[in-house]
């Protein structure tokens, strides 16, 4: 049996991954994508704790992270569509300023 | 090594290759393929981690819904070339760098400090439940007692109680006829419960009353089978067996019938045993003559990962062998759904996380009302510049005068002005 140990380090190894996507790209979907690594990130450590307690809260609750990605995605797409209806680009860099 | 540690590391490092991948591909399409692999070697991680329910879940909603939604976000907008713009500022990369490898080392000391797996599953606190199986009169109900503490009241003949959880430890049951006063509790066996113990007490057999303890097996049951124990509480006979006799119910032949139970004795059970969960037509009869019918079980249902109890009884009858009627009495419990399968995610979330889950719904219902505004005040909003005004390519005038064939203009005189916007619209109704 692999140790959980070795599934947070690999959970952990994800988020960063997710969080320097975040950060270093400039593009509104590929910085979206890396907020998606970052939650699948955390699911893997809460379904390796939930392994190693012998209870299902952990896997419930990642089911809930499913869902609320799934809502985050949709509105967020959507955002992202409708800026570039507005701006005709989606560089996070060009969309600071907060005006119309 | 084992096989899991392999498929471990190598599905792990797919994962990690995938993500990094992700981050350095320019086509925004690649990236989201990428990414694609990486749920799925998620999902293969959560089949490890005896999660198959959110592995189908993740491949389902993750690598289908929401990256098919990526997917047709990143072509719609024609953005799949990822621009390489002047970076605004020029130490964000290094500094991100050193953050990131900061960051992983915290806490890949601390996980590894930590003592993750130090700590060992709990053990479940025993449980136990009360049959009711016995025939002597004034006895219909009984309220039954543990260490003088009423533990269930009004139980009636033939009936059983749910699995309850108690502390362990031994306990003397007693028992009285229901309602009756305290002072005249019976007392009938001392009973010591062990931690992760699954138990059935019959109270069966003459008067004063004996007390049977079945261990029950409410473990796991891999595929379409269910569990089956058989109780003999008939205490008019030296013993019973339980045949298949098909389903006619005659026996034509003693020596070829399949025989389930051999032999049981009274206050004797059998040992669990895993049978193939479908409709049976069974019959209890006597273990010297198989020609003597006691009971016929017509359309028994072994459900699927049930655990199936059956206690023989005896019910006070004065014309029947040795006053006593057999009659049965047919107890089950689900048994524990398979780790992380669908039934016990299932249950978890529509017994203890009814309200999360309502509101998880109401949030996913706002968040599509929320993309269908957003991209409906996008797409209706009128362009900058443009004119407001419907055009109408064929003036209506000359669509009537091609018809009637004569000029239509002089005896109109209500037609609008098109130098005023306001009257048009008022006398467009009454020109329609």
């Amino acid at each position: 049996m692999v140790q959980t140990e070795a599934y947070v380090i690999l959970s952990v190894v994800l988020f960063v991954l997710g969080t320097m996507g975040v950060l270093l790209r400039r593009n509104a979907i590929l910085v979206f994508m890396s907020v998606e690594l970052m939650l699948n990130a955390a699911n893997v450590a809460l379904v390796a704790f939930a392994r190693q307690w012998g209870g299902l809260d952990g896997q419930v609750f990642v089911f809930f992270v499913i869902t609320v990605a799934a809502a985050e995605v949709a509105i967020g797409l959507a955002l992202i569509v409708a800026i570039f209806r507005s701006r005709q680009s989606i560089n996070i860099d060009e969309l600071h300023l907060m005006e119309g | 090594m084992s096989i899991e540690v392999i498929l471990f590391v190598i599905v792990g490092a797919v994962a990690v290759a995938a993500a990094v991948m992700m981050l350095l591909s320019e086509n925004a399409v690649h990236s989201a393929l990428f990414l694609i692999l990486n749920f799925v070697c998620v999902a293969f991680l959560f089949l490890l981690l005896e999660a198959p329910f959110l592995a189908l879940v993740q491949i389902v909603v993750y690598a289908g819904a929401i990256m098919v939604l990526f997917l047709f976000v990143i072509m719609l907008l024609g953005a799949e070339r990822v621009m390489q713009t002047v970076q605004e500022f020029t130490w964000q990369s290094p500094a991100v760098l050193v953050l990131a490898l900061i960051f992983l080392i915290a806490v890949s000391l601390s996980v590894l400090q930590g003592e993750v797996d130090t700590q060992e599953a709990p053990v479940l606190a025993p449980v136990l439940r009360v049959a009711h199986a016995f025939p002597v009169d004034g006895f219909d109900t009984v309220d039954i007692y543990l260490n003088n503490e009423l533990f269930v009241a009004d139980l009636s003949f033939r009936e059983a109680t749910d699995y309850q959880t108690l502390p362990e430890g031994s306990y003397n049951v007693s028992y009285n006829s229901a309602g009756d006063d305290i002072a005249n509790i019976i007392p009938l066996a001392t009973v010591s419960v062990e931690p992760g113990q699954v138990n059935t007490l019959v109270f069966y057999g003459t008067a004063p009353g004996q007390l049977a303890v079945i261990e029950d097996d409410l473990s796991t049951i891999p595929g379409r089978e269910a569990r089956l124990t058989v109780f003999n509480a008939y205490t008019a006979l030296p013993a019973i067996s339980l045949v298949d006799p098909g389903s006619d119910l005659t026996i034509s032949n003693a020596e070829t019938v399949p025989v389930i139970v051999e032999n049981l004795e009274p206050g004797a059970a059998t040992t669990p045993e895993l049978l193939p969960a479908e409709r049976k037509t069974w019959a209890f009869v006597r273990a010297d003559d198989f020609n003597q019918l006691l009971l016929p079980l017509r359309d028994f249902r072994l459900d699927r990962g049930q655990s199936h109890l059956i206690v023989l009884a005896g019910e006070t009858d004065e014309f029947a062998t040795a006053g006593l009627r057999p009659v049965l009495v047919s107890l089950s419990a689900r048994t524990t759904p398979q780790f992380g399968g669908p039934a016990s995610v299932g249950q978890l979330l529509f017994i203890e996380y009814v309200l999360p889950l309502q509101l998880v719904a109401l949030l996913l219902l706002a968040a599509m009302v929320g993309a269908i505004v957003l991209t409906q005040s996008a797409a209706a909003r009128p362009k900058p510049g443009r004119e407001t005004r419907r055009k109408v390519s064929r003036p209506l005038t000359s669509v009537i005068a091609a018809q009637t064939g004569r000029d239509v203009m002089e005896e109109s005189p209500r037609l609008p002005e098109p130098d005023k916007p306001d009257e048009e619209k008022q006398s467009e109704p009454a020109g329609n």
